[in-house]
């Protein structure tokens, strides 16, 4: 079942781990039949095509598209370079008279190995933040069997809507103003959560880095020092704005010095 | 140079002052504060109420003595730990070659949470030792249970007397075996009843929406947010370094709500554990820690197969039922 976290929808970008390569086609052409029905352009990219296209898959608006012809052969993303891909594509579809870009793609083949998760989880965040500005939607889907638990839970972070449960209670994605950050940071998530602000690099702005925390629910001392050590390594202030009551008295307790709370209703 | 009894040694000179008359308080408060002042010693009072008052209008106006607030001062034993050693070493960075602190418990402290404002002050022997600070921590014998001066005499090393001498508790127990023991709370009556929850071997997550759900409104948004995270850590601790089971129980009042967490190990080793602030890398000692300041009131007890935390939000300070 596919969570959507998101306080207010922004965008669409789902992440869909699959043991049975049938459940990423099946959520694959329900995503895609949206993106037909709003009149968009939509992709199906994997390394074959659905086993069974619906009927409406057959028009000029559906295309597939082998993950050889967008991704690099080697599964290494240049994270800004792809993102300006679809962002082109997007374009492009506009132009041909389509509302938007919707793309489901299995991208298993970017993060198996450490040094293609680095890069992809990087792009997820940028293209991201194209899908906050821009009519592009994305599903990305991962067959289990090829990633461990820990890159998993980082790729599931990452996006607003995920079929991944409670198997990684936190979600860190763009916004349209901030990063958004929701749910749970509890010990379960400290490696995920501080392995993926040292890759997503979020903007330090006027020296800040701010996350929009206002639908968090829960924030442990390990996630703040794990903040405070990052926006170290930025040489900026963090600022977490949420309604958490405890994490202002967290960040007292413990002395932080690199994170601000700022108190929301 | 350091004056009083404690000149010419390093470290905390702790003693206790039971009192028996606002006279007998002033008799020794009032040249322990002037004589502090006079040595350029920075020289506090923290007492709330009377205690307060009677010093206030008997020092000479601008005897530059500093009023803390009792009652905020002692909200929470490991807050006031926190505060105090801030402080310390605030006065300490400024060249302070001695500091003299007058305080008294508010009277509440001496009911169903002393045995957490014992174990305070057995403590902070340890923990505001690198400091040369004296205490004179005042108790008055008219009001202050005879278990709970027993307590003072065992957490005390040092007493003053009326006449002014300063002699040595023959009861004093260092802090490593004092803190040994079972804390000796009373039950809250509340427990009496079957848990409103209970959950076998919850993950955090889970404990942390069983807290949620049970409160249902009752406290207020603060103690509640804190409660989780006590729950939150003290659950997590279980799990790693506690023994399977791990059991959480939950029951709410109309003022408060209690947690228990019981695992069947046999609970940190660090006697100091929950109350004196823990470096990363020790077990589960932050966590810990913290969940002690968040929440009013913390029982550690043991039994011979199981550890338990008892964590109270709200109001901790329950009518006492004989026992």
């Amino acid at each position: 079942m596919i969570r959507d976290v998101r306080p207010a929808p922004t965008h669409d970008h789902l992440c869909c781990a699959y043991a049975d390569p049938t459940v990423f086609d099946r959520t694959a052409v329900d995503f895609l039949a949206a993106g037909l029905a709003a009149g968009e352009q939509v992709w199906y990219v994997a390394d074959r095509p659905p086993a069974e296209p619906p009927d409406g898959f057959r028009g000029p608006a559906y295309r597939y598209v082998p993950t050889a012809a967008v991704y690099p052969a080697d599964g290494v993303l240049d994270p800004h370079r792809q993102a300006r891909t679809f962002f082109e594509a997007m374009r492009r579809a506009l132009a041909e008279g389509y509302t938007g870009l919707r793309v489901a793609a299995d991208t298993t083949p970017l993060a198996r190995t450490g040094e293609q998760l680095d890069a992809y989880l990087r792009y997820e965040y940028l293209v991201d933040s194209h899908m906050v500005v821009a009519p592009i939607a994305g599903m990305c889907g991962f067959d289990r069997a090829a990633l461990t638990a820990s890159a998993l839970a980082s790729i599931a972070c990452l996006h607003p809507q995920s079929n991944t449960g409670d198997e990684v209670l936190f979600r860190l994605y763009a916004g349209p103003e901030s990063m958004v950050l929701t749910g749970e940071l509890d010990p379960t998530g400290r490696d995920v959560f501080a392995g993926v602000l040292d890759r997503v690099e979020p903007p330090v702005v006027h020296g800040e880095i701010t996350l929009d925390a206002t639908a968090l629910t829960y924030v442990d001392h390990r996630a703040l020092m794990s903040l405070e050590e990052y926006a170290a390594r930025r040489d900026a202030i963090a600022v977490l704005r949420t309604p958490l009551t405890a994490a202002a008295r967290l960040v007292e307790l413990l002395g932080l010095s690199r994170v601000r709370v700022e108190a929301t209703a | 140079m350091r004056t009083g009894p404690a000149a010419g040694s390093a470290g905390y000179y702790h003693e206790a002052l039971c009192y028996s008359s606002p006279e007998e308080l002033l008799a020794v408060g009032l040249p322990f504060l002037i004589d502090g002042v006079e040595a350029g010693e920075p020289t506090l009072v923290a007492m709330g109420g009377e205690s307060a008052e009677a010093l206030r209008d008997t020092l000479p106006a601008g005897s530059g003595v500093e009023f803390l607030t009792g009652g905020s001062v002692y909200a929470r034993p490991t807050s006031a730990i926190r505060a105090y050693r801030q402080m310390l070493s605030g006065h300490v960075e400024r060249g302070a070659t001695q500091i003299r602190i007058i305080g008294e418990l508010p009277p509440a402290a001496l009911g169903a949470t002393w045995d957490s404002w014992a174990r305070y002050e057995s403590a902070v022997n340890r923990a505001y030792d690198e400091f040369p600070l004296w205490t004179m921590c005042a108790y008055d014998t008219r009001t202050t249970p005879q278990d709970v001066l027993a307590d003072v005499a065992r957490t005390h090393p040092h007493a003053a007397t009326a006449d002014g001498r300063h002699l040595a508790s023959g009861t004093y127990t260092d802090p490593v075996d004092y803190l040994a023991r079972d804390a000796l709370a009373p039950d809250d009556p509340m427990m009496a009843e079957p848990p409103a929850l209970e959950l076998i071997d919850p993950l955090p997550v889970d404990a942390r929406r069983a807290v949620h759900r049970v409160d249902g409104g009752r406290l207020s948004a603060d103690d509640l947010d804190d409660l989780v995270v006590a729950v939150s850590e003290v659950v997590t601790n279980a799990l790693r370094y506690g023994r399977p089971p791990t059991v959480l129980r939950l029951w709410a009042g109309p003022d408060r709500m209690v947690a228990t967490v019981t695992d069947g190990g046999a609970g940190p080793k660090d006697p100091f554990a929950g109350l004196l602030p823990a470096t990363e890398d020790s077990a589960g000692g932050r966590g810990l820690w913290i969940a002690y300041q968040s929440v009013n009131h913390v029982v550690a007890t043991r039994t011979e197969h199981t550890f338990t935390l008892r964590l109270t939000a709200g109001n901790a300070n329950f009518t006492l039922v004989p026992h």
